[in-house]
This record gives C-alpha cells, sequence and structure tokens, in this order.
C-alpha cells in the first residue's frame, strides 16, 4: 500500500475503528511503519478515539444520575407552585376525616329516647313542654280535605328561622301526622308548620302548633 | 508522495549505537508497536513483553546479524519482526496457558489499552469537538467508540452510507487535530520531522546531538 492510497481510502481512521479486511490491515500496518505521515495520522485517530469513549463514557455515566429525580423535592415542587391545591386537598382531607369519624359514626351510634309529644294546635291554653333530647318526635291532628299525598313541614323556632324542613308523606284519613325531626333542641318555643304540596312546592299552610323544649326533664304529653 | 522515515544513514547509526538514533528507534517504534497491538486487543503486558522482545532482536539484527537489505523499508523490517514475536509468545502463550481456572472474567481491555492516550485536556478537546457536530454525528461517533457497533448495523440504523462514517470520523479527528496542535504546536509529530532532518544532516553540519525522548 502506498501514501496515496492510504489517504483515499482513508484507512487511518478505519485502521482505528477496526474498519479494514485482515489483508488492508497488514498491508497498511507495512506501510505506516515506514511512513512518518501516516503514523502520525493513527496516532491522532487512536487518540481521538480514546477520548472520545471516555467522553461519551462519562456522559453515559452522568446522565443517569442528573435523570433520576429526588423522590421528596419532586413530590413537594407542586406545593411550592400553586398552594392553593394544596390547601384545598388538607380542607377536603379533614371534612372527610370529620364525616368519617364523627358524622357518620353519631348517625349510626345507639341514641337516648326520643322526645315525643302530641300537638293539637294553637288553641289550648298552655304549650305543650317536651325535654331537650337528641331527636323530636311529634305528632299532631292532620284533617287536610285535599287529600294529597305529600305535605311539607318545617320546624321553626321562635325567631322564624327553620331548623329542619321538608316533604313528608301525608298520613290516611283519620290518622295523625306523625313526624320525626332529626336535630338536637335547645331549651326555647318552637314552632312546626304544615304546608300542603302543590307541584313538588310548598303552598298554603294547613296547620301550625307551638311547643316548648325545657331543660328540665319533662314528662311529655 | 513518500514521507519516509528511514534510510541507510539513519540504518548505520543504529548499528553504530548512535544515542539519539536509539532513543528515536525506541520511541517511534513504541508507538507503532502500542498502535499495531492495540488494533489487536492484546494485553498492556503482552504489548510491553513484544516491544522489548522486538527491540532487542532488531538490534541484534544490526549489529551482529545480516542487517537489513533495504533501509528505506527498515519500518516494514521492524514491523515483521513484530510479527514474529507475536506469533511466538501467543505460541507459547497457547501452550502454557497463563490463566488460572478461578480467574475472574475479563473486563473492557480497551479501558487498560486506552489509559496512556487518555488525559483530561485531550478529553476536554475532544468534548469540545464533539459539542461541534450535528446531533446526529454525535450519535454516529457514540455508536462506534462507545457502543461499539457494527459499522453496517449503524449504517442502517442512523441512514447513513459507509463513506458518510468514514468521512465523518476523518473530519472529527482533523478537528481535534487542529485544536491539538494548536494547543501543543507539532509536539512529537512535527519534531520528529525536523529531529530527522537534523539525525541526517549532523554529519554534514558537524554537530553532536544528545535527544533525550520521554
Amino acid at each position: 500500500m502506498d501514501h496515496e492510497t492510504a489517504i483515499q481510502m482513508k484507512a487511518s481512521e478505519r485502521y482505528v475503528v477496526g474498519d479494514l479486511a485482515s489483508h488492508e490491515r497488514d498491508a497498511f500496518e507495512e506501510h505506516f511503519a515506514d511512513c512518518s505521515r501516516c503514523i502520525d495520522d493513527v496516532w491522532m485517530a487512536t487518540t481521538f478515539a480514546a477520548n472520545a469513549r471516555a467522553v461519551f463514557r462519562e456522559q453515559a455515566q452522568a446522565q443517569p444520575a442528573q435523570a433520576k429525580p429526588v423522590p421528596r423535592k419532586a413530590f413537594f415542587k407542586w406545593l411550592f407552585v400553586s398552594p392553593v391545591p394544596a390547601l384545598a386537598a388538607t380542607a377536603f382531607a379533614a371534612l372527610i376525616a370529620y364525616q368519617n369519624i364523627v358524622v357518620i359514626p353519631g348517625t349510626k351510634s345507639p341514641r337516648s329516647a326520643v322526645a315525643s309529644v302530641n300537638l293539637d294546635g294553637d288553641t289550648r291554653a298552655g304549650l305543650p313542654k317536651v325535654a331537650a333530647g337528641d331527636a323530636l318526635r311529634v305528632r299532631m291532628p292532620f284533617d287536610h280535605p285535599s287529600g294529597g299525598a305529600r305535605v311539607f313541614v318545617e320546624l321553626m323556632d321562635t325567631l322564624g328561622n327553620s331548623l329542619s324542613s321538608g316533604p313528608v308523606a301525608a298520613p290516611a284519613p283519620n290518622q295523625p301526622l306523625d313526624i320525626y325531626f332529626p336535630v338536637r333542641l335547645a331549651p326555647g318555643r318552637y314552632t312546626v308548620v304544615v304546608r300542603s304540596d302543590k307541584s313538588g312546592r310548598a303552598a298554603e299552610e294547613i296547620a301550625r302548633s307551638s311547643f316548648e323544649v325545657t331543660a328540665q326533664e319533662t314528662k311529655s304529653q | 508522495m513518500e514521507f519516509h522515515a528511514f534510510d541507510a544513514d539513519y540504518v548505520r547509526r543504529l548499528a553504530d549505537g548512535d544515542p539519539a538514533t536509539e532513543s528515536h528507534f525506541g520511541a517511534y517504534f513504541h508507538k507503532f508497536i502500542f498502535l499495531k497491538l492495540r488494533s489487536r486487543r492484546v494485553s498492556p503486558e503482552m504489548i510491553e513483553d513484544v516491544r522489548q522482545e522486538t527491540l532487542l532482536r532488531v538490534l541484534k539484527s544490526l549489529r551482529h546479524g545480516a542487517g537489513v537489505t533495504h533501509p528505506e523499508r527498515f519500518g516494514s523490517f521492524v514491523n515483521s519482526v513484530v510479527n514474529n514475536v507475536l506469533l511466538e509468545l501467543n505460541y507459547k502463550n497457547s501452550k502454557h496457558p497463563q490463566v488460572e481456572e478461578d480467574t475472574p472474567e475479563p473486563f473492557d481491555d480497551r479501558v487498560d489499552l486506552d489509559a496512556t492516550v487518555i488525559t483530561e485536556e485531550r478529553k476536554r478537546m475532544v468534548a469540545a469537538v464533539l459539542v461541534g457536530l450535528p446531533g446526529k454525528d454525535q450519535d454516529i461517533l457514540r455508536l462506534v467508540f462507545f457502543e461499539d457497533l457494527d459499522r453496517a448495523v449503524i449504517c442502517n440504523r442512523l441512514k447513513v452510507e459507509p463513506d458518510y462514517l468514514r468521512v465523518l470520523l476523518h473530519r472529527a479527528k482533523a478537528k481535534f487535530q487542529t485544536a491539538y496542535i494548536k494547543r501543543h504546536g507539532t509536539g512529537w509529530l512535527g519534531s520528529y520531522s525536523v529531529l530527522m532532518w537534523i539525525l541526517g544532516n549532523a554529519g554534514v553540519l558537524g554537530i553532536t546531538i544528545q535527544v533525550r525522548w520521554n
């Protein structure tokens, strides 16, 4: 192999990367053993290849470390970008916890005797009295000529604030209206108002009765 | 145009034991034998063995043997001695394997082989050359040098012709060479040619040369 041939076939580079056939490699070695220019070329290509390999190796070793996220930092990063989702999530979590720990067990747990009172309108001289309890059961006469399937009932305090309201099934003819209010009432005066149902909405008042909740245990009437 | 490194005068000075010529002889063929045996993945220890035995045999041949018939092809003569020494050592090692049964698996031998030519400064120069290349070219060089993939596979994967790969290697090496020479001058590469001229004309110039190669 002469020098021109070695240059034309880029023998130096091909030699270093092992891209020459064995007979070409032997011929090139025989040439560059005597050719100062070619041995310079081979040495330079070898130096480049060896250092390039070292550079790529270091890059490969560095990349996983750079790409590897720090778990805690990545997890909390969103919190510092915008605290609103974090606060909302915390509030929801607290609400759910309260419902699961306090509200739901409270509804499922046994209760003391329900206070019961029979109301027959505000025509009686004295208001019926009922002891404070966990809930209130009200029975009042019902004599409504329209005979609708549902009526609206509402429990109000003395200021007219609605404490509990909603539709209930109307009783059968000649039967009293029996209502259960799941409320804890403080001592004071309360009023139950019954209204007729008109297309799913409360209409005219049918009956109204008041009673008084006392702190002392009082025999219900 | 040939760039002959050797002639009859060089061979004569070497045979006469001229220190500068001996130093050059050792340095030049130190590199030659390294490059030749590196391409064959020969271990660093064996490279050293081949080097010492080759240089010893060549000097013996010049001083006590038949010498060389074509001084201008002195490098080729040394190359043939290297081949013989390598064959003999391989034969000897095959008859008397030095590897014990419980010897662990060898690791990538290129790491050891290349350790002598890798420096932090050269890595920075190579990194600068690589950064200046298009991404696809960087990928090609990574597959060639780091992944050590077969050339045909690389060409097929990246849809390039084999000639493109050779040209890319040539250009990358040339850029590195330019940066290297800019930084260090021609170094041993250029000084070698100057030295050869001085050695060849030492008698005419009437000077005595003492050169120490590192």
